[in-house]
């Protein structure tokens, strides 16, 4: 049992456990799983603790809130309990590759792909989770943004491996 | 046999255990890892989308028969066609450049990589940004009309068991395509390859011997 719980889990574990959180979602709290609420209220607090320069008082906490805490405290736990927990400032790959690669383009690369991510869930109106609950329960708009999304993926990964094997 | 539907405290409380279970899952299949992400890129490692069409297809199983059960109700967000198709291709372009989704940026900042804030900082970013240009979003993408009848469900174009099976079926077969056509090396926390199975890494040996 212990050995299952430090080992890495194959796609078969993996996807039956993310579909059974799906139902306990939908059966528990009668909601679509998600953050995208938590992530409106994190954004305006933070806007507003801009815009005033001081801390107001923490938002509600409700399900949502929670459950972020939770999938960090559970990354935690599953990181310590396997001895993979580090502490890493800069991506691996852009460690040691000097000021401008450290400190300004990861940040930048980092910062403009989470902007893109969260705009195109937005545009769709879901969370990320949220659209996989929905594909579940069959939605068409989940499928489209689904399929829509890997193949841009597709098409991007194809372009860069026939770059790199050109040698650019 | 009807769903909870919980509140306040309890809501809290569920939300952190399905939180705590959902941030293990996400590290033990290493969907938190950019290697894993890189690797499918690369079309080295088709774990990701594996993991994805697999939790679909048992997913959609298990909510036919909760759902004819009563105990599960239907919660879809109301999306158009197109604002779902170009979301999904920014999204993808995203996802290509930064490697995470916003709920692996948590996990991953929860396995100390504290460089996925700079990721979650761009998400919070966007989230104004949509509300800028919600005028614009409104007089084009959610304006367009759909290339055919765009209904909320499949099953509306078919009866519900037989579309609960074909998707199933469906995202059963390409999560073992892509499994088995992409499966060679997985990914670890500090970025080092290592083999995803023995007959994988007897292969990798063997070619490396030759």
């Amino acid at each position: 049992m212990l050995k299952y719980l430090t080992s890495k889990w194959n796609f078969l574990a993996a996807g039956a456990t993310i579909a059974l959180l799906v139902m306990f979602f939908l059966y528990l709290l009668d909601t679509a799983p998600g953050m995208d609420d938590a992530f409106i209220v994190l954004s305006k607090y933070c806007g507003n603790a801009m815009e005033d320069k001081s801390l107001d008082p923490l938002p509600r906490f409700d399900w949502q809130t929670a459950f972020i805490i939770g999938i960090i405290l559970g990354a935690f736990i599953a990181t310590a309990v396997s001895a993979e927990f580090k502490l890493e400032i800069f991506p691996a790959d852009r460690q040691n590759k000097g000021f401008f690669s450290s400190l300004i383009l990861s940040p930048l690369v980092l910062m403009s792909g989470g902007f893109l991510v969260m705009f195109g869930l937005q545009l769709a109106g879901d969370s990320f989770f949220g659209v996989l609950s929905s594909a579940m329960q069959l939605s068409t708009g989940a499928w489209a943004f689904l399929l829509s999304a890997v193949f841009t993926i597709f098409f991007i990964a194809a372009v860069a491996v026939v770059k790199l094997e050109k040698g650019d | 046999m009807h769903s909870l539907a919980l509140t306040g405290a309890s809501a809290a409380t569920v939300g952190i255990l399905l939180g705590l279970i959902s941030g293990f899952v996400l590290v033990r299949s290493e969907l938190v890892w950019e290697k894993t992400f890189t690797d499918f890129f690369m079309l080295k490692n088709g774990k990701i989308v594996s993991i994805i069409l697999f939790s679909i297809c048992i997913g959609t199983f298990l909510f036919f028969l909760l759902k004819l059960a009563g105990a599960v109700n239907c919660h879809i967000k109301p999306s158009s066609f197109w604002a779902s198709v170009i979301g999904g291709v920014i999204f993808g372009a995203g996802v290509f450049i930064c490697k995470q989704v916003p709920i692996t940026s948590f996990a991953l900042f929860g396995t100390g990589r504290v460089y996925a804030l700079w990721a979650l900082a761009g998400m919070l970013l966007a989230i104004p940004a949509v509300r800028f240009c919600s005028g614009f979003l409104s007089d084009t993408v959610y304006a367009l009309n759909p290339p055919f009848h765009y209904e909320k469900t499949i099953d509306v174009y078919m009866p519900g068991v037989l579309a609960v099976g074909i998707i199933s079926f469906i995202a059963l077969l390409l999560s073992a395509l892509f499994y088995f056509m992409f499966s060679g090396v997985s990914a670890s926390g500090d970025g080092k390859k290592s083999a995803s199975s023995g007959k994988s890494s007897k292969k990798t040996r063997g070619k490396k011997g030759k």
